[in-house]
C-alpha cells in the first residue's frame, strides 16, 4: 500500500516532465498556424506559450511575429508586452539584439498613436544598436522606416540620408524589395523637392530591379506603385501624355481593379487629371464620378476625402461654384474625420475661397492656424530628427571617448602596479641576496677559523707524535737493554735507577702517543685511560658516556676533549687524595658538556694555575669552549664545555 | 722425525732478534728464522710455509716502495690472503689502548711483552699457539680484565645486580629490584644471562666470587 503514493508521484514527475516540452510544441504549433491564416490571434497565442518555455530564442522569434501582428492590428498593448519582454531579456542575457528588437516595438507602438518624434527615436535607437551588434538587415529595415518618417513630415534632404544609409546596410544583402522601397522613397522625395528627372531615374532603377523578384504578387504591387508615381513626376512636369503612357500600362496589369485596390483608383484618379488637362473633359469626369462611386462602395475615408476634395477643385474650376463648396465641405469632412492633414488644409482653402464672408473668414483663420502650426510642425521634426541624431550620436562619442579614457586610465594602473610589483621584487631579490651573501660570509669565516684550528692540533699531534715514537723506539729500547745488562752484571742499584728512568720514559712516551679515533674510538680509548687508573681505592664513574655522540665530532676536538679528561684525571690523583671520580657527559644547544667531579681536598691555587691545567684550558678555550674550575676542602668541580662542530 | 715447528721472527732491532733466537736456540724441535722488515718478511712468507709468526707493531725502516710498513698491517694482509699461519705479537707497547687496539682489530693467538719475555714464557708461547689457544702476557690481561671492570662500571644495570646481589641470595628474589634507566623492571631471564657474562668476564667461578673480585676491581663499594 505503501508503493501507490510513489506511484503517483513518479507519474506526477512524468507528467510534469511534459509541460515545458507542451509549451514548446504549442508555441512551434501557433507559430506554424500564423504563417498560413488568422495571423494575429495565433501570434498572440505563439507568443504566450513562448515565454512559459522560458527559452530566449523562441522568445524573440514570437515576439517579432506578434509585434509586428499587433502594428498591424492597432494593438498598442501587445507590443508594449512584446517590447518589455524584449528588453528584460536583455537586462538578464545583455543581448542586444532582443534591445534592438524592444526598441523597434516600441516605435510600432508609438507609430500607431501617431507620436512620431518618438517613433522616429525608437527606431533610430534600434537600428545604433542593430548596427553594433552586426545586424545590417534589421539596421536597414529600421532606416527605410525612419525614412518614410521623414518623408512624410516633409524632412526630405533627412529621408534622403536615411535612404543612402539604409541602402548601403541592404544592397549587399540583396533584398530586391526592400531596395525597391527605398529607390521609391528616393523618388518620392526628389518628386516632392520638384526635381522630377531625378525622381524618374529612381522610379526607372526600382521598376529595373522588381522584374527580378519572383512573386507575382509583391512583383505587381510593386509595379503599379511605381508606374503611379512615374506618371505622377509626368503630370506634375505637365507631360501629359507621357503620364497617360505609364497609366495605361499600370492598369494594364492582371486584375489590378480587384488585387491592387488603392493603386487602381490613384491610376484612375491620375488618369482623370491628365484626361482633363488634355482636353477631354466629359472622359475626366466620367472617371472621377466612377472613381467616387467606387469609394464610396468600400467606404474608404482616405480616398472619399480625395475624391470629393479633387472634385470639388474641377467643379471651381469649370465654374460651378455651389457644387465646388458642398464637395469641397465634404471632402474636409472626411479628411477631418482621419486627420489627413493635407487634404484638410487644402479643403481649408478652398472653403475660405467658397464661402461667405464670415465663414470663409472662419477657414481662413482654421487654415492659416492650421498650416502655420504644420509649417512649424515640419520644421521642428526637421529639427528635432536632426537634434536626435546629433545627441545620441554625440553621447555615443562621449560614451566612447569615456570607455577609451577610462581604458587608457586601467592600462595605466596595471602598468604602475606592474612596475611597482617589479620595484619590490627587485628589492626583495637584492636583499636576500644581500643577506645571504653576508650569511656566506660568516660561515666562510667560521669555516676559516675552524680550519686554522685544526691545522694547529693536527701539527701539535704530528709532534708529539714523533716525540712519542722516538722516546719509545730510540730510548725505550736502550733503556731496556742497558737494564737487562746491568743485571746480569748484579749492579742492582744502578739497575734499579735505570728501571725508574725506564718506567718514567714509558709513561712519558704514553702520554705523548696517541692512538688515531679511527682506530680506536673515543670510548675505548676513554676507557682503557680510565682502567689504568681504577682501583678498589679510587674509584672511576663515567655517565651518559652512550647519550651523547661524541663520535660526531672532529678529531682534535675529540683529542682536546680526551687530553683535558686525562690531565683532570691526572691532577686529582696526583694532588687531591680522592676516593671516586665522576664524570658526567652532557648535550645541550649544539654544545658538549662534562662536569669532572672528585670527593678529595681540592686542587690548590698552585696547582690550579700550573701547566696542565693552563694548558688544557688554553686549548680548550682556542676551540671556543670553557672550562671552569669550582675547587674547595670537600672536592673539585671542573666543568668543560666545547661547541658541537660535527664533521 | 716430527717436523720442526718453523718460526719466523720479524723486528728491525736487530738487538732483540738476537736475543730471542738466543732464547730460542736449545730448543731443537723448533726452527727460527727473522726477517728485518714487514715487506720482505711478506714475500718470504708468500713462498714458504711457516707454522709461526712473532712480529714487532712499530718498524721504522720500511722503504717508500713498501706496501706493508708495520706489524699491523702485516697480520692483516696475511689474515686477507688467508695464510693459516699462527700469529703473535711481541712488542714492547704496553699502552693499553694499543694494546686493545691491536687484540680487538688483528685478533692476534699472542701477546707478548718484550720487557717481561723470557725463554720459558716464549716456549709456553708457541706450544700454546700450536693448541691454537689465545696466551697473552700477565701485563696483558692485566690490561683487558681492567678495562672489562671500566666497562662494567658504566653499566649500571650490571651495578645494580652486583650491589644486590650479596642481600639475596636467592636470583628469583632480584626480579623486579633492578630497574632500567625509565623505571621499568628487568626480567629475571636478563638478570641472569647478565650473571652468567660477568662472571666470564671477570674470570669468577661463581657469584660470590664474582662480587669479591668486583670490589677487588673498583667496581662497587
Amino acid at each position: 500500500m505503501k508503493l501507490s503514493p510513489f506511484f503517483f508521484f513518479c507519474c506526477c514527475l512524468c507528467f510534469a516532465q511534459s509541460p515545458q516540452t507542451n509549451y514548446q510544441d504549442s508555441t512551434f504549433l501557433y507559430i506554424n498556424k500564423a504563417q498560413i491564416g488568422n495571423k494575429y490571434t495565433n501570434a498572440k497565442k505563439a507568443f504566450e506559450y513562448s515565454i512559459l518555455t522560458n527559452k530566449d530564442s523562441l522568445i524573440k522569434v514570437a515576439a517579432k511575429l506578434y509585434g509586428i501582428q499587433s502594428y498591424f492590428n492597432r494593438d498598442s498593448l501587445g507590443l508594449v508586452k512584446t517590447s518589455k519582454k524584449l528588453k528584460s531579456i536583455y537586462e538578464q542575457k545583455k543581448d542586444s539584439f532582443a534591445l534592438a528588437q524592444a526598441f523597434y516595438h516600441n516605435a510600432l507602438r508609438v507609430r500607431n498613436a501617431f507620436l512620431i518624434d518618438s517613433a522616429y527615436y525608437y527606431y533610430y535607437q534600434s537600428k545604433q544598436i542593430s548596427i553594433q551588434i552586426n545586424d545590417p538587415l534589421e539596421a536597414g529595415k529600421r532606416l527605410l522606416s525612419m525614412a518614410y518618417i521623414q518623408k512624410d513630415q516633409g524632412d526630405f534632404l533627412g529621408a534622403q540620408a536615411s535612404c543612402v544609409e539604409g541602402l548601403k546596410y541592404i544592397e549587399p544583402l540583396k533584398r530586391t524589395v526592400t531596395i525597391v522601397d527605398f529607390y521609391n522613397v528616393l523618388g518620392i522625395t526628389y518628386n516632392q523637392l520638384d526635381l522630377q528627372t531625378e525622381a524618374r531615374k529612381e522610379y526607372e532603377k526600382a521598376l529595373n530591379l522588381i522584374e527580378s523578384v519572383s512573386d507575382k504578387h509583391s512583383k505587381d504591387n510593386w509595379r503599379a506603385h511605381l508606374l503611379n508615381n512615374i506618371s505622377y513626376s509626368y503630370y506634375q512636369e505637365g507631360d501629359y501624355k507621357n503620364a497617360l503612357t505609364y497609366i495605361e500600362e499600370g492598369l494594364s496589369i492582371d486584375s489590378i481593379q480587384y488585387k491592387f485596390r488603392g493603386q487602381y483608383e490613384t491610376l484612375i484618379g491620375n488618369k482623370a487629371d491628365c484626361e482633363y488637362y488634355l482636353g477631354n473633359k466629359i472622359l475626366a469626369e466620367k472617371l472621377r464620378n466612377e472613381l467616387l462611386k467606387h469609394r464610396q462602395e468600400s467606404n474608404d475615408f482616405k480616398g472619399l476625402a480625395k475624391s470629393y476634395s479633387s472634385i470639388s477643385y474641377y467643379d471651381e474650376l469649370e465654374g460651378n461654384l455651389d457644387e465646388a463648396l458642398r464637395k469641397a465641405l465634404l471632402g474636409y469632412y472626411y479628411a477631418k474625420k482621419i486627420t489627413f492633414t493635407s487634404v484638410i488644409i487644402s479643403s481649408l482653402r478652398k472653403l475660405a475661397r467658397l464661402s461667405k464672408h464670415t465663414q470663409a473668414k472662419k477657414y481662413f483663420e482654421e487654415y492659416v492656424q492650421l498650416n502655420d502650426s504644420l509649417k512649424q510642425r515640419e520644421r521642428a521634426s526637421k529639427l528635432q530628427f536632426a537634434a536626435i541624431r546629433y545627441e545620441t550620436d554625440k553621447k555615443e562619442k562621449e560614451n566612447q571617448d569615456l570607455k577609451l579614457v577610462n581604458s587608457q586610465k586601467e592600462l595605466q594602473i596595471v602598468e604602475t602596479r606592474q612596475q611597482n610589483l617589479i620595484v619590490w621584487f627587485v628589492v626583495l631579490v637584492l636583499s636576500l641576496l644581500l643577506f645571504v651573501s653576508y650569511l656566506l660570509f660568516r660561515h666562510r669565516r667560521k669555516q676559516l677559523q675552524i680550519q686554522s684550528q685544526l691545522d694547529r692540533s693536527k701539527a701539535r699531534e704530528r709532534e708529539r707524535k714523533r716525540i712519542a715514537k722516538s722516546l719509545h723506539d730510540e730510548v725505550a729500547g736502550d733503556l731496556r737493554i742497558l737494564h737487562k745488562k746491568l743485571k746480569e752484571t748484579n749492579q742492582s742499584n744502578e739497575a734499579k735507577t735505570i728501571d725508574r728512568i725506564k718506567e718514567n720514559v714509558r709513561h712519558l712516551s704514553h702520554e705523548l702517543s696517541s692512538v688515531s679515533f679511527d682506530e680506536v674510538s673515543f670510548r675505548e680509548q676513554l676507557i682503557g685511560l680510565f682502567s689504568e687508573y681504577m682501583s678498589s681505592e679510587f674509584r672511576i664513574k663515567p655517565k651518559g658516556l652512550n647519550k651523547v655522540n661524541i663520535d660526531a665530532l672532529l678529531d682534535p676536538y675529540k683529542r682536546t676533549l680526551f687530553l683535558s679528561i686525562r690531565e683532570c684525571l691526572l691532577n686529582t690523583i696526583k694532588h687531591a687524595k680522592a676516593s671516586e671520580f665522576l664524570l658526567n657527559f652532557e648535550e645541550e644547544n649544539n654544545k658538549i658538556k662534562i662536569r669532572i667531579s672528585d670527593n678529595g681536598s681540592g686542587i690548590q691555587e698552585e696547582v690550579a694555575r700550573g701547566i696542565g691545567l693552563n694548558n688544557i684550558k688554553e686549548r680548550i678555550e682556542e676551540l671556543d669552549g670553557k672550562l671552569i674550575v669550582n675547587s674547595s676542602e670537600k672536592g673539585t668541580i671542573i666543568d668543560i664545555t666545547i661547541p658541537k662542530h660535527v664533521r | 722425525m716430527l717436523d720442526k715447528i718453523k718460526v719466523l721472527l720479524v723486528d728491525d732491532h736487530q738487538l732483540v732478534l738476537n736475543g730471542i733466537i738466543d732464547a730460542l736456540s736449545n730448543l731443537d724441535y723448533i726452527e727460527v728464522d727473522a726477517e728485518n722488515n714487514c715487506q720482505s718478511a711478506y714475500n718470504r712468507l708468500l713462498e714458504e710455509q711457516y707454522d709461526i709468526l712473532f712480529t714487532d707493531l712499530s718498524f721504522d725502516n720500511a722503504l717508500n716502495s713498501d706496501l706493508i710498513k708495520e706489524g699491523q698491517s702485516l697480520i692483516r694482509k696475511l689474515k686477507e690472503i688467508n695464510n693459516p699461519i699462527k700469529i703473535g705479537v711481541i712488542t714492547g707497547h704496553t699502552e693499553p689502548n694499543r694494546v686493545y687496539s691491536v687484540i680487538k682489530n688483528q685478533q692476534p693467538l699472542a701477546y707478548l711483552l718484550k720487557t717481561q719475555c723470557t725463554s720459558t714464557e716464549l716456549e709456553f708461547a708457541i706450544q700454546k699457539m700450536m693448541k691454537n689457544e689465545r696466551y697473552f702476557s700477565f701485563d696483558v690481561q692485566e690490561i683487558l680484565s681492567k678495562r672489562n671492570a671500566v666497562e662494567i662500571a658504566m653499566d649500571d644495570i650490571a651495578i645494580q645486580i652486583l650491589t644486590q646481589l650479596p642481600n639475596h641470595p636467592k636470583i628469583s628474589n632480584l626480579e623486579g629490584k633492578i630497574k632500567k634507566e625509565d623505571g621499568t623492571p628487568i626480567k629475571l631471564r636478563t638478570i641472569e644471562s647478565k650473571l652468567s657474562n660477568l662472571r666470564i668476564d671477570l674470570g669468577a667461578n661463581n657469584n660470590t666470587d664474582l662480587v669479591l673480585k668486583a670490589k677487588n676491581l673498583g667496581i662497587i663499594d
